[in-house]
């Protein structure tokens, strides 16, 4: 078939939209977040796609984390997470990462925080010297 | 000159068949396709050119899409002309209470026929994005659905660093763009609406965490 030159980053918005829509948050900062173009950016920085982040998937009857691996925890730690946290409103966050991610950033913001394969009494740790209502379901 | 192709089984230009009226349509290097109705159904482009245009024999110039692309809109077109017509889809069902959030979003729904189809057309060549920028063009929703959970599919779970490698994604230029000062702060929470065509330059050196 016939060459051409278009790449991703000549799809109008509206198809990009359409792309990121087809992605979870989360895939959509781990794969854009840092690509360093200022389209790609721009969408990516929408409140539409950072102001609710969801690092649980349900799957096989249990909650699992997505960030799977030290890496990605990493990533998200020191460089999304800083960089996007003033709009951050909802976080889902799985035990054995909450502590990193809270910690990882101020989220003034934030409304929001399920808290999952967590009991109390580490639920409460986390939030040691801070005045907060907590609310187990 | 114009050549034709055939993209049905007639062999006459604007005749009545058994799907109705045949319509010709034009690639902008000037190859003719002749259609029936329907495969002009589900491009909403076409349909309201036609609707509108009192076309004769005259073909419907398409100047967005070239043949080599519109040869094989024509071919998903003709396949799927007798499939149930989908129920409308809401494209913001984010604040669709019935929702999972747990649920990943979904983009594996692609027919076989469909897969097999895509992927006749690839990133490297730029052909992918072609047919992706001629079904919006065409109003094709379930070609354009198509490309784009393809395009989601080979995103997932990759690095900004593998999708920039695997896309060529440009970089903007060192003090512009996203390498401005408070480049992010200026932008942040607004989607534009308009294309940037200078978002080109050198590329800094990419990020060692980000592998």
């Amino acid at each position: 078939m016939e060459c051409s030159y278009v790449q991703l980053d000549d799809l109008p918005d509206e198809i990009l939209l359409i792309i990121f829509k087809k992605l979870d948050n989360f895939d959509i900062l781990h794969s854009f977040h840092g690509v360093t173009n200022r389209r790609l950016n721009r969408i990516i920085h929408d409140p539409l796609f950072i102001s609710n982040l969801n690092f649980v998937i349900w799957s096989s009857n249990k909650f699992l984390n997505k960030l799977s691996s030290n890496v990605i925890l990493n990533r998200f730690c020191l460089q999304i997470l800083p960089d996007i946290s003033v709009k951050i409103k909802l976080l889902h966050l799985e035990s054995s990462s909450a502590k990193n991610i809270l910690r990882a950033a101020d989220y003034p913001n934030l409304y929001g925080l399920g808290l999952y394969n967590i009991n109390g009494k580490t639920a409460r740790r986390l939030f040691t010297g801070k005045k907060n209502k907590i609310k187990f379901f | 000159m114009a050549t034709t192709a055939e993209a049905s089984n007639t062999t006459t230009g604007n005749t009545e068949t058994a799907t109705g009226k045949m319509i010709k349509i034009q690639s902008n290097d000037g190859q003719i396709f002749e259609v029936d109705q329907g495969v002009v159904e589900q491009s909403s482009t076409i349909k309201t050119l036609s609707d509108l245009m009192d076309v004769g024999d005259v073909p419907i110039p398409l100047p967005n899409v070239k043949a080599s692309i519109l040869g094989p809109i024509v071919d998903f077109c003709n396949h799927h002309k007798n499939d149930q017509k989908p129920e409308p889809i809401d494209e913001d069902d984010d604040d669709d209470p019935n929702k999972d959030i747990y649920e990943p979003k979904r983009s594996d729904d692609i027919c076989e026929w469909d897969l097999n189809f895509i992927k006749q057309f690839t990133v490297p060549e730029g052909t992918l994005f072609d047919i992706i920028m001629a079904a919006n063009y065409l109003g094709i929703k379930t070609l354009l659905a198509v490309g784009c959970k393809t395009i989601a599919n080979m995103v997932r779970g990759k690095s900004s660093t593998e999708v920039r490698e695997m896309f060529n994604i440009s970089y903007d230029p060192p003090g512009e763009g996203i390498n401005a000062p408070n480049a992010i702060e200026g932008q942040a929470g607004t989607v534009p609406t308009t294309q940037d065509a200078n978002a080109t330059g050198p590329s800094p050196q990419p990020d060692p965490m980000n592998q």
